[in-house]
């Protein structure tokens, strides 16, 4: 397989097909306060053909170990233990191994997929050349016969028209593409073990069910063994045969995968699927799904609440197109989308990356300005109103958006940041005195549950899900009508965005406001709102309650997006995988439907 | 003008990105070209009338600069209506601009010679001069700024950073006279004068003559770009594709050479485009020092005796020049880039 001559000691034959065999593993990172340790004496194997997924929160120290297997640690880790790959019979220790075998032993025993695509590859080299390169680092052959090999690598991972795509570069292909082409550089010397780091984590749930299924093949036909990790327990349920669950680097549990996700032994791996929103139904609503994808009903087209609900209506969306000016060329991101958000309500907006969602969410905050229709808060046009008449109609908007660490601003107490909207607007009309602001950064911080004093500290000084928090906290001071939250909780743990969502939802019932929440993930939005729109390119897809939506969706785009999400429950999600396969094959029959 | 840009250790990207470069990604190469000549000829438009309004401001103008203290009202009368000093300055503008056009920049009042000749004789002496400079620089500054990353906060990293900071603080007359005590009088290797002579063969004739020149203007520009390049590498060992490369097997040398080095040199080399201008100034001392009868020797004695003509041809060279530096700059950046060159297809 390899040119190069196999140095190191040879260890003992390993046993029944291991490949991978990790040995009570310690990494201790050196910092500037002193040794952090990330991985507390974990043991693990994985064997030949098998799929082991390495689950975990931030911080629990599974994307160390993954890359302690590859020796790709950097120089500020200290590592203990053995890490050995095996190497055509003989296992090899990654350890304190000289970088020149550790080298050899790279990309040919065993390679790695990392989280982000759209980074993982250099952005002025070739893509066939990126693959070649792979190949040329283990074999001695011909520069044209590698990229023979790479052209072939492309076809391997589904990537039409291989011979053109490796001649272009990385910027030319979309996010799944490149992930396929990042997967083409792991198998090209034909490892035995395939490291995957959050493979799909970046992706669209559509696309990362298409990875998953490339993954699948792969394993099942070239008998790689496959060490994935993640923190999403659908992807788990979806691919893995073996699980072992990561906390404060140590493995808290390891077993075959229905076991640990059905019947779970650690309590924290039970607080962990506790976490994790329910998948909504999909196959209840595959069978109904035969809707061609084409021109809607003017009743479907409109998300606007049932009649007979005599709430007021805080946020409504009147044929709102959106435009963005490039080079004097307009590209439409939403188009004449129509919603309607009543207080008291919560209206999930749905769609995958590009689909407008995000947009449509910065126009209902006056931030961008509608080419076509208008966005009426309380029954007022923003783009009508001016001066101060406009700042008091956006003093009733309050925002939450996905990053919590780059929205609050880094120099400011969080009692400022809080007290800002207040300083700025007074309340009713009239400006608060220092105390009445202090007494209501007080109320809202024990609203979002945080603890008294937390006003007199800084933001780094909380986690994540603080942080979210807090902003929650800032976006309600001033007590909004309405409340646009922008993947609140995306950047979140699973457990941390249970916390917060728990939080959002008995502030919502107590103040009655209504909320648009703008999300990827449908699970959050299955658990969370009364009704969803479901946005395609900036076209709304359908609309309705979200039960009714989620359980017998009319349209194929909609079920194809739900039946895309996995659920922690490796029986039911081979039954969702057939189901989103059957429909993907339907959506190739129809016409309109073309993705 | 003449001390380099110090850079901290911030990243590079920021003064270097060139702002046009983002909407050129969608709006074709070609119309991106077209706009940014025409930015650059109304930035030279501009310069030009700023030029001739501030030369006009000087005290007693022009012809009190050259005739002396001395000169008689009628002398000075004389002189006006000859050089049409006379005609309000509006006309006078509009005159000079028609003139420039056609490539005349009128006559010298002291050197006997147009303008354009003695513009023409000088510039390519200066261009071999900062190209020889430039070259010698980036070939020294880009393994050096690569190193250093690699060998980021080690003590070979601190030496360089200390001798670069040292190196561009030192101000270029000061520089250029140790290296003369050093090197021509002391060692006596090479000749403390520049090469005379009329034509870039004749200089070209005597190279022991330029080594000095040279070193003293490329100096500064080590300095300078070693730390561009340094943390431009610095920005890309970090990168994720670093990491996939390395994971498939590419030893690390293999990886800063194929992978890095292209990467980090885009925005660095755009970045020479940009330093044009500081390099022209840089030659204005090197060539004074060294008696080298260039561009700068020529703008020197120019704005020492009030030689208006010749004054504003050799601001309006050196602004050309700075416009078309930067313009160079973008199209080089877009050219790397295959992001930006995808709109040439």
């Amino acid at each position: 397989m390899s040119a190069l001559p196999a140095s190191g000691p040879g260890q003992e034959a390993p046993a029944d097909d291991v490949v991978l065999r990790i040995r009570d593993l310690n990494v201790t990172f050196t910092t500037g306060s002193g040794e952090v340790p990330a991985v507390r004496g974990i043991d693990l194997e994985v064997r030949r053909g098998r799929v082991v997924a390495l689950v975990g929160e931030s911080g629990s120290g599974k994307s160390v170990t993954s890359l302690s297997v590859l020796g790709l640690l950097p120089s500020t880790a200290r590592v203990t233990g053995s890490v050995e790959l095996d190497d055509g019979g003989r296992l090899r220790g990654v350890v304190a191994t000289p970088e020149d075998q550790l080298v050899d032993l790279r990309g040919r025993v065993a390679s790695m997929v990392f989280q982000e695509p759209m980074t993982a590859l250099n952005p002025t080299m070739t893509l066939g050349d990126q693959i070649a390169e792979a190949v040329l680092n283990h074999e001695r052959i011909p520069r044209v016969v590698a990229r023979e090999r790479a052209v072939e690598l492309l076809r391997s991972v589904g990537i039409p028209d291989p011979e053109r795509r490796a001649r272009q570069y990385p910027h030319e292909l979309s996010g799944g593409q490149r992930q396929r082409v990042v997967v083409a550089i792991a198998l090209a010397c034909e490892p035995r073990l395939i490291v995957a780091d959050e493979p799909t984590t970046a992706l669209d749930v559509t696309v990362q069910a298409e990875i998953l299924d490339l993954l699948r093949e792969l394993v099942a036909e070239r008998g790689t063994a496959l060490l994935l990790v993640t923190h999403n327990m659908g992807v788990v349920a979806d691919i893995a045969d073996e699980v072992a669950v990561m906390s404060g680097g140590r493995i808290v549990e390891h077993g075959l995968v229905e076991q640990v996700l059905l019947d779970p032994a650690h309590e924290y791996t039970r607080a962990l699927l506790d976490a994790v929103p329910a998948a909504p139904p999909a196959s209840a609503g595959v069978a109904g799904a035969v809707s061609d994808g084409g021109a809607l009903s003017a009743s479907d087209r409109v998300a606007v609440a049932d009649p007979a609900d005599d709430r007021e209506i805080v946020l409504d969306l009147r044929g709102v197109s959106l435009d963005y000016r490039v080079q004097g060329r307009h590209v439409r991101a939403v188009d004449g989308l129509d919603l309607t958000v009543r207080a008291g309500e919560m209206l999930g907006l749905v769609g995958e990356s590009g689909s407008g969602k995000s947009t449509a969410g910065r126009a209902c905050l006056g931030l961008l300005t509608p080419s076509a229709g208008e966005v009426l808060l309380l029954g007022t046009s923003i783009a009508r109103a001016r001066g101060r008449a406009r700042r008091r109609l956006l003093a009733d908007v309050g925002v939450v958006f996905q990053d919590p660490g780059g929205s609050l601003d880094p120099r400011k107490l969080v009692g400022e940041s809080i007290a800002e909207p207040l300083a700025i607007h007074g309340r009713d009309g009239r400006r608060l005195s220092g105390a009445e602001r202090q007494a209501r950064v007080r109320e809202l911080l024990d609203a979002v549950r945080l603890p008294a004093g937390a006003e007199r500290r800084y933001p780094h000084e909380f986690s994540g899900g603080q942080r979210q928090r807090i902003g929650l906290a800032r976006a309600l001071a001033l007590r909004p009508r309405l409340l646009v939250a922008d993947e609140p909780t995306s950047a979140l743990d699973v457990s941390v965005q249970a916390e917060v969502l728990q939080v959002l939802r008995d502030l919502h019932e107590e103040l009655g406001f209504g909320c648009l929440f703008i999300s990827h993930d449908l699970g959050v939005v299955h658990e969370l709102t009364d009704r969803v729109a479901v946005l395609r390119s900036g076209r709304l897809v359908e609309s309705g309650p979200t039960a009714e939506v989620f359980s017998a969706p009319r349209e194929l785009y909609t079920a194809e997006l739900l039946a895309s999400v996995p659920t922690p429950d490796p029986a039911a999600q081979r039954e969702r995988r057939e189901a989103r396969l059957r429909l993907v094959s339907v959506g190739a029959e129809a016409p309109g439907a073309a993705r | 003008m003449t001390t380099a840009i110090p850079v901290q250790s911030g990243s590079v990207e920021a003064g270097v990105a060139a702002p046009g470069l983002v909407r050129a990604q969608r709006g074709g190469f070609g119309r991106f070209l077209v706009r940014r000549v025409l930015q650059a000829l109304a930035v030279i438009l501009v310069v030009s009338v700023i030029v001739f309004a501030l030369l006009h401001a000087l005290p007693g103008g022009p012809a009190r600069g050259v005739l002396g203290q001395q000169a008689t009202p009628e002398q000075i009368a004389a002189f006006e209506a000859a050089n049409g000093l006379d005609q309000p300055v509006v006309l006078q503008y509009l005159s000079f601009l028609g003139r420039s056009l056609t490539g005349d920049l009128g006559e010298s009042y002291l050197l006997n010679q147009s303008v354009a000749d003695a513009i023409g004789m000088r510039l390519p002496k200066t261009l071999l001069l900062t190209g020889l400079s430039l070259v010698v620089a980036v070939i020294v500054a880009v393994p050096v700024g690569v190193y250093q990353a690699v060998r980021r906060n080690r003590a070979v990293d601190y030496w360089f950073s200390t001798l670069a900071i040292v190196a561009y603080s030192t101000p270029t007359f000061f520089l250029g006279m140790l290296l003369i005590l050093l090197l021509s009088q002391n060692a006596g290797l090479f000749p403390a004068a520049a090469p005379q002579g009329n034509g870039i063969a004749e200089v070209l004739s005597q190279p022991a003559g330029l080594v000095l020149p040279v070193l003293t203007g490329a100096v500064p520009i080590v300095a300078t770009f070693s730390r561009y390049m340094r943390s431009s590498t610095l920005d890309n060992l970090g990168e994720d594709y670093v990491r996939t490369a390395r994971a498939k097997g590419t030893a690390y040398r293999d990886v800063v050479v194929r992978h890095v080095l292209r990467n980090s040199l885009t925005p660095v080399v755009a970045m020479l485009g940009y330093y044009l201008p500081v390099m022209f100034g840089g030659a204005l001392v090197v060539e004074q020092l060294f008696n080298y009868p260039g561009m700068g020797l020529l703008f020197w004695s120019a704005a020492q005796s009030s030689d208006f003509p010749v004054l504003l041809g050799c601001v309006l060279v050196i602004s050309v020049a700075t416009v078309v530096g930067s313009l160079l700059a973008d199209v080089i950046q877009a050219l790397l880039d295959p992001r930006t060159r995808g709109g040439l297809r």
